[in-house]
């Protein structure tokens, strides 16, 4: 080889690699591009070892000019490096759009459990009518869950609540009767109360949960009568389901209401049970000291839990207190 | 309380359909827990039906009690059960002792009854059909009688029954055997 032909072959040389490096579309694309020239087995590295071929007195030159080439090349490459970077760049600028219209990401709300919320939107109503909310404690004695409602001892009316017996001749409660009792004790008649809570029966299946949510309601008024208080919940229930219902009233026994009666709506073509109901005995009036001459009363008791299942289409009661924060949300 | 329809026949003659029998029962405060209706060897169609009964309606506890009720609801006549008496055929003196809450005790001993025999088919069915476990004749027309009528029986066993017969309320601690 000789000199000529060296420069011939360095300017197709050089006009390839510029018209590689300035085609690449991408960095990528241009490394591998770099890599075929200069790399270390790039075509530059090849001429640099033909360089033994010519004659000596030629060589500094030839390695001169194939130095120029390399550094030339080396320019061209870092330029159109940069070039593409900054259109690549670019190019994802535009493609980018941020809408500043856009809600921010916010804090995770809770809402009011679906039980709070029925209890809430009962005791509203009561409220309007006239009632006090009461409440009263959990744990109880036997006097107020039972005794003090005309349910003794040995009165086989014990059987129908399985009782949970706390150590210390305690129990839990089983009904929110007993906020009726204490109530009375402190104030004096006339009553309207309303007392939502907790009440606890040995019972767990499909239907029962060995804890649920109650609201019971007294009234003790100067001539309280049954028909007083098929009117008020007749008015509860269309309140409350937001439209018409069929209302029926069954006998039934709880011993501290005479006459009782179970109240039952016409739910999909059926009868359904929604509350315990009744005229309050006098012998629970008279153990709280109320003048039963002056007074009668009546009293009614609902299941939260089953009111909040028939108003919203709930299958399992256990949904309430499995806490599953996609049942949770909807409310 | 559990027991087939077909049984109330023996009291009133009614021709209801079960679910107007159970509407009836349930809006007369003897709640009608769930019905089914069946097919049997012996009772031919028929039905069960289930009571809620609440304490205070002790009377709703026997087919007699139920079958009063619906002949009151539905002005038909109750047919009470006619008794014949069976006159003695031989003495038996056992003491009885009552008390002021269980005044009045009657009793009466019978010879010659076989453990071995069989109970009646009817007897034996409508038995099963309140839920009721077979065990022998003795037992079974104990139970049967207080499913029907509501009046609470007890067999002894005249080999073991030894001295008067005491009748007292429960003390504390004692138990009930059964």
């Amino acid at each position: 080889m000789n000199l000529d032909t060296l420069k011939q072959k360095i300017s197709i040389l050089k006009s390839k690699a510029n018209d590689d490096f300035l085609s690449s579309v991408s960095k990528e694309d241009l490394d591998v591009s770099y890599r075929s020239f200069l790399g270390k087995k790039g075509e530059v590295n090849l001429l640099l070892k033909t360089l033994g071929s010519l004659p000596q007195e030629k060589r500094k030159e030839a390695g001169k000019i194939l130095n120029e080439l390399k550094s030339e090349l080396e320019e061209k490459y870092l330029s159109t490096s940069v070039s593409l970077s900054s259109s690549a760049n670019q190019e994802r600028l535009n493609k980018e759009k941020i809408d500043s219209t856009l809600p921010g990401f916010q804090d995770l709300k809770g809402s009011t459990h679906p039980v709070t919320q029925t209890i809430k939107e009962i005791c509203d109503f009561f409220e309007r009518m006239g009632f006090d909310v009461e409440s009263g404690p959990e744990a109880e004695i036997d006097y107020y869950n039972f005794e003090a409602l005309n349910v003794p001892d040995d009165h086989p009316a014990k059987d129908m609540h399985d009782t949970f017996y706390l150590n210390n001749s305690g129990l839990l409660r089983t009904h929110t009767s007993p906020v009726q009792i204490r109530t009375m004790e402190k104030r004096e008649a006339p009553h309207r109360i309303i007392c939502p809570g907790k009440v606890y029966r040995k019972d767990s299946d499909l239907t029962h949960t060995p804890m649920f949510h109650q609201i019971e309601g007294l009234v003790v008024e100067e001539g309280a009568s049954f028909s007083q208080l098929k009117g008020l919940l007749n008015d509860f229930l269309e309140d409350f389901f937001g439209e018409k219902v069929e209302l029926r009233f069954r006998p039934s026994y709880f011993p501290f209401t005479e006459p009782s009666a179970e109240a039952d709506i016409r739910w999909n073509k059926n009868w359904l049970e929604v509350l315990g109901c009744g005229m309050v005995h006098p012998n629970v009036l008279k153990g709280v000291g109320v003048d039963t001459k002056k007074y009668s009363g009546f009293a009614f008791g609902l299941g939260v839990e089953r009111m909040a299942m028939l108003k919203y289409d709930i299958p399992d009661l256990r949904a309430f207190f499995e806490n599953d924060l996609r049942f949770l949300r909807q409310f | 309380m559990q027991f087939s329809k077909n049984w109330l026949s023996e009291f009133i003659d009614i021709s209801l359909s079960t679910e107007e029998i159970c509407s009836q029962l349930t809006m007369a405060g003897l709640e009608v827990d769930g019905y089914e209706h069946i097919k049997s060897k012996i009772t031919g169609n028929d039905s069960i039906i289930n009571l809620d009964i609440t304490p205070n309606r002790g009377d709703g506890f026997s087919v007699l009690g139920v079958a009063r009720e619906l002949s009151v609801i539905n002005n038909v006549k109750l047919m009470l059960p006619t008794l014949d008496s069976v006159p003695d055929s031989f003495k038996d003196d056992i003491g009885v002792k009552v008390c002021s809450e269980g005044p009045i005790y009657f009793g009466r001993t019978l010879r010659g009854i076989s453990l071995k025999s069989k109970t009646l088919p009817l007897i034996a069915e409508r038995l099963k059909l309140s839920d009721q476990k077979l065990i022998d004749p003795v037992v079974d027309i104990t139970n049967y009688i207080l499913l029907e009528l509501g009046q609470p029986l007890h067999a002894f066993d005249r080999d073991k029954l030894n001295g008067n017969i005491s009748v007292r309320t429960a003390q504390k601690k004692n138990l009930l055997l059964y």
